[in-house]
């Protein structure tokens, strides 16, 4: 299955498969989740320590890896695979990312040396995107005495909770602005929310007069850049996700018998299988093209990130669903983990978007928005593709 | 220069004046000629040996030079079922004389098709009963078969018969080659629902071909079959880049046709999912190729491209019918709705959508049968 990754992308795909099969297995994350710890304290140092994953995006000069996006893309599959707790894409994708879109800045460069150290956590609170819709935040910025203050509110901030610095994105004056705001702040309040997905927080943050230090300039490209590598990391988590629910599948239906054989034998239960076979493979190969774009930094990368998405938040779901119509009754338990990864999916679904704000997106980026028209009979030059001959 | 250098300048100096000829899609006696013109370069299958009129080219090459042909809209060439299954199993499994027919498939002198579906057996190919019955040196062939690709203007036929009726349905099939004008053989064409007629009925009355028709072992024509099909399976990724390429024809053509009506946003978010699973498919298509390239085979994307290819098609198809407003039920064209039609063959042929499902499930999947 990893033909399309370099042998050293390979191997880090197989080394942090192993590592948390080894220290975050399900009932580790359990408990993570009903002890309400965020994360498991142990597990995100090694994170950093060993594996030095937390810096795979922060350039070497920082202390980082200097690695590509397909290489975070791996680690976020597997992620998703493993249903792991805790901060690490808000920290290691959407705060790196927006400290390197940021711009040389000598603050930008401090907070990237800490986290790529596991010193530090960030998030990002964004002004709009992180659900694809508008008005998610109040948040605005104003100088006053050479000083910038944050005042309003961000509806929901993912793992805002336990990160020790905010970057909030607010408008400025004219422009959009990036600041970093000390979790310790005064005037800074973060309400925990109730979250579908177990594995993922969440909190709303109210900003009362908060002091904050801008980085960079105008961040209304930046946003817009670390927002799509937002959507590309999801679909990577998606994908992985998807995997384990294909192999969840496909050995409870090889196990579970009824009428005196196995449930798998039945084309019903087949073809629910097959069809989430035909999802993990896809959204596999579309996140990982996703992710080659977004490593070649190229222009096309909010389209590969639209298409990615697009195509998995409404797959994906749909798989987690036939994964427990294919488990029945025990796949409606607390106790068995098919829920968990519906929640994770189903958040990641609506997370930077869902499948028909993509689709909307990608209607822009192609041309068919307002102005663009159709002829009574618009007869393309290509024909539908059965067209061609078919063999019997 | 590299092979698809040397194919765009072929292409440069002959498609252009075929093009003036035979015009953009031509029908088969177009295409004929196309694949004549192609195979005077050794263009047809240039993955084929040099011997028999290939290049020598491995997997990944040729799929390059597929992509040339694509990007160029060249036409199809007019033997396709000689030249992707046929051939290449005569290549493996036939004797030398067999493999005479080779250079013929690629100039187009013989077309080839394949006797596979009966009445009887449709998804169930191995319940075939055509008979062969050995009498002397010659077999001696009685029944019939249906729904067979190009049967009405082929010259040649891969059959699949019966020549064990005691062994189990596999371990009883052989595969002969055959002229179609032997005598005692017969074929009708089929009006499908398009009105067109593209597979036709064949009847076999006692027909009459020497032992050296058998390609391969008796009574293991099952595995011969099964070459056959694994011949196809590269070429998804062909498959995968052509649908690729036409949704996005279809989203231009679309995007510039500036005489009529904005499209509803309902019509355009369904032509948008269209250009997202066509897209979905193209990349599954790179993923396939990836795979051809570390181990010469494609992955099991290869039978998820097969299922979303003929579904795609036929969702395609819906979506520009709808796009075509009135002028898709009425209209001085009628190549949508013809399209349209045609599209209900693509989860029924080559497998349907429910056995590929039963397949995919068993031999990928590995869920009990």
């Amino acid at each position: 299955m990893d033909h399309e990754l370099a042998p050293e992308v390979s191997e880090l795909r197989r080394t942090v498969r192993a590592f948390l099969e080894r220290k975050a297995p399900e009932s580790a994350v359990r408990r993570v989740v009903d002890e309400g710890l965020g994360r498991d304290a142990e597990v995100w140092d090694q994170l950093a320590q060993q594996l030095g994953l937390h810096g795979l995006l922060v350039p070497e000069a920082l202390g980082g890896q200097g690695t590509s996006f397909v290489e975070m893309g791996v680690v976020l599959e597997e992620m998703g695979r493993s249903l792991l707790p805790g901060p690490f894409f808000s920290n290691a994708v959407l705060a790196v990312g927006a400290l390197t879109a940021s711009g040389a800045d000598e603050l930008a460069a401090e907070l990237l040396v800490a986290v790529a150290e596991g010193r530090t956590i960030a998030t990002v609170a964004f002004s709009e995107g992180l659900t694809g819709r508008p008005g998610e935040s109040t948040a605005a910025a104003r100088l006053a005495e050479g000083r910038w203050r944050l005042n309003g509110q961000v509806e929901a901030v993912l793992d805002g909770r336990t990160a020790d610095v905010l970057l909030v994105v607010a408008p400025a004056g004219a422009e959009l602005g990036l600041f970093a705001v000390p979790a310790d702040s005064s005037g800074l309040e973060r309400t925990p929310l109730a979250g579908l997905d177990l594995t993922r927080e969440f909190a709303r943050v109210c900003l009362t007069d908060v002091e904050a230090r801008r980085i960079g300039g105008d961040f209304t490209s930046g946003q817009r850049h670390v927002l799509a590598l937002g959507t590309v990391g999801i679909a990577a988590e998606l994908a992985g996700a998807t995997q384990k629910i294909l192999e969840m599948a496909v050995d409870y239906a090889k196990l579970r018998e009824q009428f005196g054989k196995p449930i798998g034998s039945f084309q019903a239960v087949k073809h629910l299988c097959a069809d989430i076979f035909v999802t993990a493979e896809s959204a596999l190969a579309v996140a990982r093209y996703a992710a080659r774009v977004a490593a070649e930094d190229s222009e096309g990368l909010v389209e590969a990130a639209a298409l990615a998405k697009a195509y998995s938040s409404e797959a994906c779901t749909l798989a987690a669903e036939r994964n427990i119509q294919v488990h029945g009754g025990i796949g409606f338990t607390w106790e068995h983990p098919a829920h968990l990864y519906l929640r994770r999916i189903k958040s990641g679904e609506l997370l930077f978007g869902d499948s028909a704000h993509h689709r909307e997106e990608l209607a822009g980026l192609l041309g068919l928005t307002a102005g663009s028209a159709v002829g009574p009979v618009a007869r393309p030059a290509v024909r539908a593709a059965s067209a061609e001959p078919v063999r019997v | 220069m590299t092979a698809t250098d040397e194919l765009r300048h072929y292409l440069d100096a002959h498609l252009p004046a075929f093009r003036g000829q035979w015009g953009e899609q031509p029908e088969f006696e177009g295409k004929l000629a196309w694949q004549r013109i192609l195979q005077k370069g050794r263009w047809v299958a240039p993955q084929w040996a040099e011997e028999f009129g290939g290049r020598g080219l491995d997997v990944v090459e040729a799929l390059a030079c597929s992509e040339v042909l694509a990007e160029y809209g060249a036409p199809g060439t007019a033997g396709i079922y000689g030249v992707a299954n046929v051939g290449p199993t005569i290549a493996q499994w036939g004797t030398e004389e067999q493999r005479r027919h080779l250079p013929a498939i690629l100039d187009g002198s013989e077309i080839w098709c394949q006797g596979f579906s009966e009445p009887g057996t449709g998804s169930d190919l191995a319940g075939l009963r055509t008979r062969a019955v050995l009498d002397g040196d010659e077999f001696v062939i009685d029944g019939q078969k249906i729904w067979t690709s190009d049967g009405v203007r082929a010259s040649h036929m891969q059959l699949l018969v019966r020549t064990d009726p005691d062994a189990p349905k596999h371990k009883g099939i052989s595969a002969l080659l055959i002229p179609l004008d032997t005598p005692g053989v017969e074929r009708n064409p089929i009006r499908q629902i398009t009105g067109e007629s593209e597979f036709a009925e064949v009847y076999f009355t006692g027909a009459r071909v020497p032992v050296s028709s058998l390609l391969g072992p008796l009574n293991q024509g099952w595995g011969v079959t099964m070459t056959t099909l694994g011949h196809e399976r590269s070429g998804v990724v062909t498959y995968a880049s052509q649908v690729q390429r036409q949704v996005e024809a279809v989203v231009d053509s679309l995007r510039f046709d500036r005489t009529g009506r904005e499209l509803s946003p309902l019509l355009r978010d369904e032509l948008v999912r269209r250009w997202v699973e066509g897209r979905v498919v193209g990349v599954l298509g790179q993923r396939s190729l990836a795979s051809i390239r570390a181990t010469g085979q494609p992955g099991p994307e290869q039978s998820i491209i097969k299922l979303e290819w003929s579904q795609f098609g036929q969702r395609l198809a819906q979506t520009q019918l709808a796009l075509g407003g009135l002028g898709a039920v009425a209209g001085p064209d009628d190549a949508l709705m013809t399209d349209y039609l045609r599209a209900r063959a693509s989860t029924i042929a080559g497998g349907t959508t429910e056995v590929m499902k039963n397949i995919l499930a068993q031999r990928v999947l590995g869920l009990p049968s």
